[in-house]
């Protein structure tokens, strides 16, 4: 009974799922059909317009992330042993609780000054400016006592600062890099509030590809679209669930 | 002018009530669910691989939830289809918001299952309760006096986050919700977008107002608890 319960429970999560990958593959599925009469790939191929938004969106969540992880490592260094700590925490979690779409059109006023609104760059710094903070929220968490004695024992042994960052810490922190990397990277891969804002439509990133054809009503398309976007989160996912997802629940 | 236009303007307040409702809401339902959920399959949970099936929807964006929930709850969804007892009830753009919540719920009850999980752990919620239990708790003691009390306790920060982002959704109110009352960020964006100019300025004022709605919830979850723990 308890372990039928289980599997009730397990499939009413996964369900959903069900419909896009039907109406991926389907075709001609009308209601009240449960399943389409045919399968194929004619939407995948349809669907190709979507191609440079998506090799967009993954150079786009990569840099970012990227960018993020190299700039906050040294940030949260100064952040974990600030006097003022909880209130810089504090700030950064600022930018993370704000509505991507509210936040967007805080910064959007900025940007059409600076011109660079609707420029890949624009997007570059909008990300960066949400996926920092949070990193330094991530790696803050990571710079302890410990890890800062090794840097210090390191230099009082004659090592040199940079032999401390590339032979002990780096070493040591690899693992937590790489979780805050893929944190980094969700986060902007599954943007859309904040690049329908500052993007002006002129750099369509894959989740605004797949809001124009949900508005245009064209369901078999945006479900490729909706699966295009899940792929890489999942694949993460199946590479390593705890790597990924642990630190979501941490913080 | 904008100000008194926002303030005297019934939407601002229908809009940051039904986003408050709502996502205090579905951030209670899904925790309890999920605590319930939690302590009662705890052996399943963590080893078995159909686990995985938790995870996914934490992979899933927010327009492709929006889009999910538009393909399974809508008229001729797949859910209609499999529905076995006559008309398929309204769960989209339905006066009770009905499918934004469910889609919420989507994303927030299995993250809370895998926070429970990971704290039955940290706690040691199940050495807790064998000590209770040879302390003389019956079941029923273990379950309200011990395990429910630690685990929603300790889950307090990671709720009002939820609260927080919540209120502050966009992409599946703004597909799946009414158009009247609209939640906050739905509505400031509506105000973004009009070709009237005058409602720019309101925009304006809307935002700053969500802004600190946002800042003193932030700051009464996350700020307050960090200086007592300090």
């Amino acid at each position: 009974m308890k372990k039928v319960a289980f599997y009730l429970l397990a499939f009413a999560l996964a369900s959903p799922f069900v419909a896009p990958i039907l109406l991926a593959f389907g075709d001609t599925w009308f209601y009240p059909d449960i399943l389409p009469p045919h399968f194929g790939w004619r939407h995948w191929q349809a669907a190709h317009s979507a191609a440079p938004a998506l090799v967009r969106s993954l150079l786009l969540a990569a840099t970012v992330a990227l960018l993020a992880v190299a700039t906050a490592f040294p940030a949260a260094r100064v952040a974990a042993f600030h006097p003022q700590r909880d209130r810089l925490m504090f700030v950064c979690y600022l930018p993370y609780v704000f509505s991507p779409v509210v936040y967007g059109y805080i910064l959007h006023f900025f940007f059409l000054k600076m011109q660079i609104s609707g420029s890949f760059f624009g997007l570059l710094l909008a990300h960066y400016l949400i996926t920092f903070p949070f990193a330094v929220i991530l790696l803050s968490a990571w710079w302890n006592e410990r890890l800062r004695a090794m840097e210090q024992l390191t230099l009082t042994l004659g090592g040199s600062l940079q032999q401390a960052w590339l032979k002990v810490i780096w070493p040591l922190s690899k693992g937590m890099l790489m979780v805050v990397f893929f944190q980094a990277f969700l986060i902007s891969w599954f943007d859309y509030g904040i690049a329908s804002v500052i993007g002006l439509g002129q750099q369509p990133l894959l989740t605004q590809i797949a809001a124009q054809f949900i508005q245009e009503s064209n369901p078999h398309l945006a479900a490729v679209s909706a699966l295009l976007l899940s792929g890489p989160p999942l694949l993460l996912l199946w590479i390593n669930k705890k790597m990924v997802f642990r630190d979501v629940v941490e913080h | 002018m904008h100000w008194g236009a926002v303030f005297s303007s019934p939407e601002t307040w229908q809009a940051l009530v039904l986003s408050a409702v709502l996502s205090a809401f579905v951030t209670s339902i899904s925790a309890a669910l999920a605590l319930v959920s939690v302590v009662y399959f705890q052996r399943e949970m963590t080893r078995k691989p159909v686990a995985f099936a938790w995870y996914w929807p934490l992979a899933v964006p927010p327009i492709a939830a929006a889009f999910i929930g538009f393909q399974y709850l809508g008229k001729t969804g797949l859910a209609a289809r499999l529905w076995p007892f006559g008309a398929f009830p309204e769960l989209l753009n339905d006066p009770w918001h009905i499918g934004v919540m469910v889609m919420f719920a989507f994303a927030a009850f299995p993250f809370f299952c895998l926070l429970f999980v990971q704290y039955y752990h940290t706690e040691r919620v199940g050495e807790l309760l064998q000590s209770a239990a040879a302390l003389g708790a019956g079941r029923r003691q273990q379950l309200w006096r011990v395990a429910l009390p630690v685990l929603w306790y300790k889950s307090r920060p990671n709720r009002a986050l939820w609260f927080i982002v919540l209120f502050g959704a966009y992409e599946i109110p703004w597909l799946l919700g009414r158009q009247s009352p609209q939640m906050i960020s739905v509505l400031i964006s509506r105000k973004f977008r009009k070709f009237n100019l005058a409602d720019i300025p309101q925009a304006y004022a809307l935002l700053l107002l969500y802004a600190i709605v946002v800042m003193i919830a932030a700051y009464w979850s996350l700020g307050r608890k960090k200086s007592t723990a300090a």
